[in-house]
């Protein structure tokens, strides 16, 4: 077995809390925030987690943490391999992709709040094409389009703004901090 | 806390939406107005089917096991204009224009329904 150092091990467990706090949000929010009676339409606090992830961590663990938080939560949530599970799922993987394409572009013009959104957005668009083309097939389901824009500009800067402060905050923690300003050095770098 | 560019990124995802809110509503008012047709049924046996955008007001005079219903088709809505039946209820519903609305007399067995290209392939709920 492979020794791990410290720095190591304080990552994956921060990962593991991390992970932690996405299922809390993804359940909390299927249990108590319906907050919109219109299907498909949910707050998205658990892309909190994500956007720290892809802040301070790399593309691989978004990605696991994404998957995982989905596998978990649907488990418990008891929605696993149902329409929803699978919207969520690859809801999930588009939206991180171009949250990735977005943060690692146009972060420092952009902040996190713009990343969010771009990310909701990406979200919702997503699996309302799922449901039209593998559900639905009806192409009258993409008149939604427009709604569900507007939803997701309002919970993406939400939980954009949230997410600034919590980066903010975890960067004046010394292992954080350490990465964060490493990233920001390299971004100054590059222009 | 929010930056130059996350306000106009917004404000362009915003004025997308307004697009093509604006034009998805003038598409649906377009597309909804067209194939739409009324249909009546006897006893559930058709007897008179006809387009709801029927250009002038048409009556339709029904013989059912009471005596003669007569249906009102006026810009694009449908209504029964009287009745035989004891209640009028019928009468009561008044003018109904959406796909898959339906006005039912039971004394009379007539049953004035509209069907749409959009009532055949919907979707009643979704749950996921």
């Amino acid at each position: 077995m492979r020794m791990m150092g410290s720095f190591e091990i304080r990552k994956m467990v921060i990962l593991a809390l991390l992970l932690g706090a996405g299922i809390v949000l993804y359940v909390i929010e299927y249990l108590y925030l319906p907050v919109f009676p219109i299907p498909g339409v949910r707050l998205g606090l658990a892309n909190i987690v994500t956007l720290f992830l892809i802040v301070f961590f790399s593309w691989k663990e978004c990605f696991f943490n994404a998957i995982a938080r989905t596998v978990v939560g649907s488990i418990i949530t008891g929605s696993f391999f149902t329409p929803a599970f699978i919207f969520s799922l690859s809801g999930a993987f588009v939206s991180i992709l171009i949250m990735l394409i977005v943060y690692n572009f146009f972060y420092g013009k952009l902040s996190l709040v713009g990343v969010s959104v771009a990310g909701a957005t990406s979200h919702n668009i997503t699996q309302l094409l799922l449901a039209a083309t593998l559900f639905v097939k009806h192409w009258g389901i993409l008149f939604q389009v427009p709604l569900l824009l507007f939803v997701a500009i309002a919970t993406g800067t939400i939980n954009g703004v949230i997410a600034n402060l919590f980066v903010k905050k975890a960067a004046l923690i010394p292992i954080f901090g350490k990465v964060f300003v490493a990233n920001a050095r390299l971004r100054e770098y590059d222009e | 806390m929010l930056t130059r560019y996350d306000k106009a990124f917004i404000g362009s995802l915003l004025f997308v939406a307004l697009v093509i809110l604006i034009g998805g509503a003038g598409m649906l008012n377009f597309s909804m107005k067209k194939g739409e047709e009324v249909v009546v049924l006897v006893n559930g046996q058709e007897v008179e089917r006809c387009r709801l955008d029927y250009e002038h007001p048409k009556r339709m005079e029904i013989e059912g096991p009471f005596g003669e219903s007569i249906i009102e088709v006026a810009n694009g809505k449908v209504r029964m204009v009287s009745s035989p039946c004891p209640n009028h209820n019928c009468v009561a519903r008044g003018w109904i224009s959406a796909p898959g609305d339906m006005i039912v007399c039971v004394p009379n067995q007539v049953v004035v329904k509209i069907i749409g290209c959009e009532a055949k392939n919907k979707v009643d709920v979704f749950n996921g």
